[in-house]
């Protein structure tokens, strides 16, 4: 038998799959977005630790 | 761009982002571009393509190319995995656009290469057999002919 906490964990895993095929199933202009969204926070995350080499900067993408 | 003005005989974009396009998308700031140069293997240089770059008014920083504001990092195909990862490449549309993408079943062998195994990269080989609609047949083929295995799931 489970216990609370092997259900618990059981729902997280297979909630965080679906959350994966969800994201996967997203159109390819919607990905890149969310890429230079997990880019603007990574800058940030960076920033308050050291100074941001050249290349982490947020892309800029085009408007469509 | 450099294929049709014969800088590269083809090209790929592989790493962070092509795990993106099949998969969930992960965070990466520069974009990986695998190459096969005119160029016989013992002579591999990327001198064309940062002449085209000239040409084309694209600064250079460091190791990267920057292209509309994206750092993008053109890798000889090291391999012949990599090489044959560009030819079989899939053709994308974005934005209006054929882009060419390094499989799913490629990019999974690249990762599980000795030379390229880290645990970030594992953690995309798990996330890519979990949502990508990977072809195992073709990706045990892959494996197989290159000698690479899969590790156990943790």
């Amino acid at each position: 038998m489970k216990t609370r906490l092997e259900e618990t964990l059981g729902r997280l895993r297979s909630g965080k799959r679906e959350l994966r095929r969800i994201r996967a199933d997203m159109s390819l202009p919607e990905k890149v977005r969310q890429v230079v969204e997990l880019q603007k926070v990574a800058v940030t995350t960076i920033r308050r630790r050291r100074p941001l080499r050249d290349i982490e900067r947020v892309w800029p993408l085009r408007q469509r | 761009m450099l294929k049709e003005e014969g800088v590269v005989s083809d090209y790929a974009i592989g790493g962070a982002m092509a795990v993106t396009f099949w998969a969930e998308p992960a965070a990466t700031f520069d974009l990986d571009v695998f190459v096969l140069l005119h160029s016989p293997a013992t002579l591999v240089s990327l001198e064309g393509i940062y002449s085209w770059a000239r040409q084309h008014r694209y600064p250079e920083q460091a190791e990267h190319i920057v292209i509309a504001g994206v750092p993008v990092q053109f890798i000889p195909a090291p391999d012949r995995l990599a090489e044959e990862a560009v030819e079989a490449a899939a053709d994308l549309e974005y934005d209006g656009e054929s882009i060419r993408v390094i499989r799913a079943e490629y990019l999974i062998a690249m990762y599980l290469q000795p030379a390229a195994r880290t645990r970030r990269r594992l953690e995309r080989v798990w996330a890519l057999l979990e949502v990508a609609r990977v072809d195992r047949k073709l990706l045990d083929d892959v494996l197989e002919r290159h000698e690479l295995e899969l590790p156990e799931q943790p």
